[in-house]
């Protein structure tokens, strides 16, 4: 009797579990800083291609709505419907957003930004130069691990910048540099009302409140679910098309596969060849393709001992088939292969500039002179990154020709920069990959001058070669000097550029006006996106 | 009883205490910085200074040494403050309270559909040992096991979900829909999937010992008697092989919260499964070390309540630790 009266127990706490956990996960999402959901998307029914809604499938939510303080790439999605930068340059096109106009002075260094009137945050209140100077602010005090850090130092330089009226903020740059404009333009300015002018923002409420001013306001946050935004109906430029944008969490690529074919979602990253293949003959979806601005490259690491002398490098770059590897790793729609250390989606990029070629028999020559032959190396790759490990492995193969043997060791994106932007020596080859959009001032330069990966042997030509191109506001004499900078990185075998990546993703045909732009990560303009 | 529970309570302690030595040092001596999340190109091109970096490591408690962290992470921990989120900033007990209903309700449905069909299964396969019943039973638990959890939670998407539209592929609410019937359709398909492994285990457990209890003196006693065999099945076998089950659930409450980890990722369930994987790539000590305590309490305190309810369940051996006891 006993027995049987602990089994029955055992089995209500079962219940009783479900029920609880069942019950209090029913309860409503969070929206706006924690109040209860008062369930005003109805009948969304899980949005996908039903209704008016736009349905984008994420790994996780953000943890914060202030873009100062997610500028990942999966933030970058999810916070660009509802937060507007001040302008996108792209080329010799400038597209303003909350900025009217953005002016430099004669001698370089005073950016003169002035807003648009009659801009308003979500909340209704409105935008002025004094939420400019307090996001500038909030960058300045370093505590906060601001994304937008670069706007207001210059080196390690501060800038200087002032209201001049209700609209209008100078920017003053303590030494000339042309891709400052570019820079200041990708500001996202938040509300110094929300904050209570406190610019310790880490931790403020705030955060996860209406403090945006682009198309789509907050309508529901639930964490670790999904962020539901609704069309603003203040916004200053065109009205929203689209009634609701959805970002849920289907963290894993095959669930959201399996969601996007059964028209829960209306859009996913394709992240393989193979699929991308696919999704060319399923009825319903649309592919898009366009360059995504990054450059994967192996690195020769300088202080690894095995490079002491430099023909060692060159066999190794001299063994490697440059178009086997794409063709192997990233297939026909995921990369091309790269010429520079400059992306196309760089300014400057030169195609004239013919990328490695492959020649075994010099490469054997320059392994056995140099004593590399019969060395086993290591390569460090980022596991968190796609195409790395294929990449690794036809590097291994083909360094196999001049009798060089490759550990292979993957670390994961965190661990792997605590590893290779450091002066560690005992690893000798890693494979990275950087943005390279726009400007190469901002962050190739970073990759090569020490910012960010030291261990590169980059040049004092080259070094000053980049500083050239930043002291210059003349197009002409930049373009001449990023081109002789890109030639002269190959000659000294810098590093290896293998790819430029695709940025490749799926939407459901009804959905118009997605490649409008080619920025990424997607959507620059959500106002242009519309449902067929 | 009380001197059992008071050693038992006093052992609980100690392994606490060397798991989260233990789990705080593989996170500070693995690679990586929790200050790549602000410092990455990928965040921003501006590269701190030393000094700035030095002062950012101080507001988030990631300087000094491995003793003195620890130190200063158990401190705040028994005075009841879990810390702030290295990557968020946010309370990680609030954030961990909030998720972890989501996962207990998973776990506890798992639990339960686990023990519900296991029972009839093994004592089904236990008492018609080798016999196709058995086999057919035997087969598919042995299948159970090896099953990959995130691969079978794809291939009952892609039929349940994709082709027959029966249940949603992922998420646990339909966006704006609040019913405890909508979370239940949603939980579906992840709680079948958490619980396959636990179901098969058990079975295993449960037929062995049918197989034991089938040949006591007392079956053959009610068999001899004329006692019909379903009588005797559940009526006595039944009862003697419930008592394994108490342990098996205590035990396998680890395998459930491992389990929901991989269930949650692939069904996109927000529960503590989700918030562990973002810490883990985000090195975010403190969330993990909150959630690495958690799972261990919830652990621990399964294996004690089962072994309090198996001396409940049998005298005998509550007599025995008594004595033991002394």
């Amino acid at each position: 009797m006993k027995k049987s009266l602990i089994s029955l127990l055992l089995c209500l706490g079962m219940v009783s579990a479900l029920v609880a956990g069942c019950g209090s996960s029913a309860g409503g999402g969070k929206t706006e800083g924690g109040t209860e959901s008062t369930g005003s998307t109805e009948g969304t029914e899980s949005a996908g291609t039903n209704g008016n809604t736009l349905t984008i499938p994420v790994s996780a939510t953000v943890t914060t709505l202030n873009p100062l303080l997610d500028t990942m790439a999966e933030g970058k999605l999810q916070l660009s419907p509802f937060s507007d930068e001040l302008y996108y340059m792209e080329d010799d096109e400038t597209r303003y957003y909350l900025a009217e106009s953005c002016e430099v002075s004669e001698d370089g260094l005073t950016y003169t930004l002035k807003l648009k009137d009659n801009l308003k945050w979500h909340d209704g209140e409105p935008i002025t130069a004094d939420d400019v100077i307090f996001t500038a602010d909030c960058n300045a005090n370093t505590d906060n691990g601001a994304g937008f850090t670069n706007v207001v130092f210059a080196g390690e330089e501060p800038v200087k910048y002032e209201k001049v009226d209700d609209l209008t903020v100078n920017f003053t740059i303590p030494a000339p540099s042309a891709s400052y404009m570019e820079v200041l333009g990708k500001l996202q300015i938040i509300p110094a009302h929300a904050f209570d002018n406190n610019t310790d923002i880490v931790s403020a409420e705030a955060n996860l409140t209406d403090i945006g001013s682009g198309p789509y306001k907050l309508a529901e946050f639930n964490d670790g679910e999904s962020l539901v935004l609704e069309k603003f109906d203040e916004y200053y430029g065109d009205a929203p098309q689209i009634d609701q944008v959805v970002f849920r969490v289907i963290s894993d690529p095959s669930a959201q596969e399996v969601a996007f074919k059964n028209g829960e979602i209306n859009y996913m990253l394709v992240s393989s060849d193979a699929s991308a293949e696919e999704f060319k003959s399923v009825d319903g979806a649309e592919l898009h393709q366009f360059a995504e601005g990054r450059v994967k490259y192996l690195v020769w690491n300088k202080y690894c001992a095995t490079w002491e002398n430099r023909d060692a490098v060159k066999a190794v770059f001299l063994a490697l088939n440059q178009e086997e590897i794409v063709a192997g790793a990233y297939g026909e729609s995921m990369g091309v292969p790269a010429n520079t250390i400059f992306s196309t989606q760089n300014l400057f990029h030169d195609d004239s500039i013919k990328g490695y070629e492959q020649d075994l028999e010099e490469a054997k020559k320059l392994a056995e002179s140099s004593g590399l032959a019969g060395k086993t190396i290591k390569l460090h790759y980022n596991t968190d990154r796609g195409f790395m490990e294929d990449t690794a492995l036809m590097i291994q193969q083909q360094l196999k020709e001049i009798d060089v043997t490759v550990e292979l060791e993957g670390i994961d994106a965190n661990g792997f920069f605590d590893v290779v932007f450091t002066d560690q020596d005992d690893y000798e080859l890693y494979l990275n990959e950087y943005a390279a959009i726009g400007d190469p001032d901002s962050v190739v330069a970073g990759m090569f001058d020490g910012t960010w990966g030291n261990n590169v042997d980059t040049s004092e030509e080259i070094l000053d070669l980049f500083e050239q191109g930043r002291a210059t506001n003349d197009m002409e004499e930049r373009a001449k000097i990023y081109s002789d900078l890109q030639q002269k990185a190959k000659d000294e075998y810098l590093v290896y550029p293998i790819a430029y990546p695709s940025y490749c993703f799926v939407t459901t045909s009804n959905l118009k006006g997605a490649e409008e732009y080619t920025t990424t990560p997607v959507f620059e303009d959500y106002t242009k996106l519309y449902f067929e | 009883m009380k001197d059992f529970i008071l050693k038992r309570l006093a052992q609980m302690l100690l392994v606490l205490v060397i798991v989260s030595m233990f789990a705080f040092s593989i996170i500070y001596f693995s690679p990586g910085d929790p200050l790549y999340l602000y410092t990455s190109p990928s965040v921003s091109s501006y590269k701190m200074t030393e000094e700035q970096l030095n002062d950012m490591r101080e507001a988030l408690g990631l300087n000094g040494n491995v003793i003195q962290r620890y130190a200063n992470w158990a401190g705040k921990m028994i005075q009841g403050d879990w810390g702030f989120s290295v990557s968020n900033h946010q309370p990680v007990k609030t954030q961990i309270m909030d998720k972890l209903p989501n996962t207990i309700g998973l776990m506890g449905a798992a639990l339960f559909l686990s023990i519900l069909v296991s029972i009839p299964l093994g004592l089904l396969a236990g008492y018609y040992k080798n016999q196709w019943i058995d086999n057919v039973i035997s087969g598919i638990s042995y299948l159970g096991i090896s099953l990959p959890a995130f691969w079978f939670g794809i291939m009952l998407i892609i039929v349940f979900s994709l082709h027959l539209g029966w249940f949603p592929s992922a998420g646990m609410r339909t966006i704006g829909v609040n019913s405890a019937a909508d979370v239940i359709r949603h939980a579906v398909l992840p709680v079948i999937v958490l619980s396959v492994n636990n179901t098969a285990v058990f079975v295993r457990y449960i037929r062995s010992n049918t197989i034991e209890q089938k040949e006591e003196e007392y079956v053959m006693t009610a068999i001899s008697k004329g006692v019909p065999k379903q009588r005797v099945l559940w009526g006595h076998v039944l009862k003697n092989c419930l008592l394994p089950i108490i342990t098996m659930v205590g035990m396998n409450f680890g395998t459930l919260i491992t389990g929901s980890f991989i269930v949650e990722s692939v069904f996109g369930w927000p529960g503590l499964g989700t918030l562990c994987l973002d810490a883990i790539n985000s090195r975010d000590y403190t969330m993990i070390m909150g959630i690495t305590m958690l799972a261990c309490i919830v652990l621990l305190t399964g294996n004690f309540l089962a072994d309090l309810l198996y001396g409940f369940a049998d005298p005998r051996i509550k007599q025995g630790k008594e004595k033991q006891n002394g």
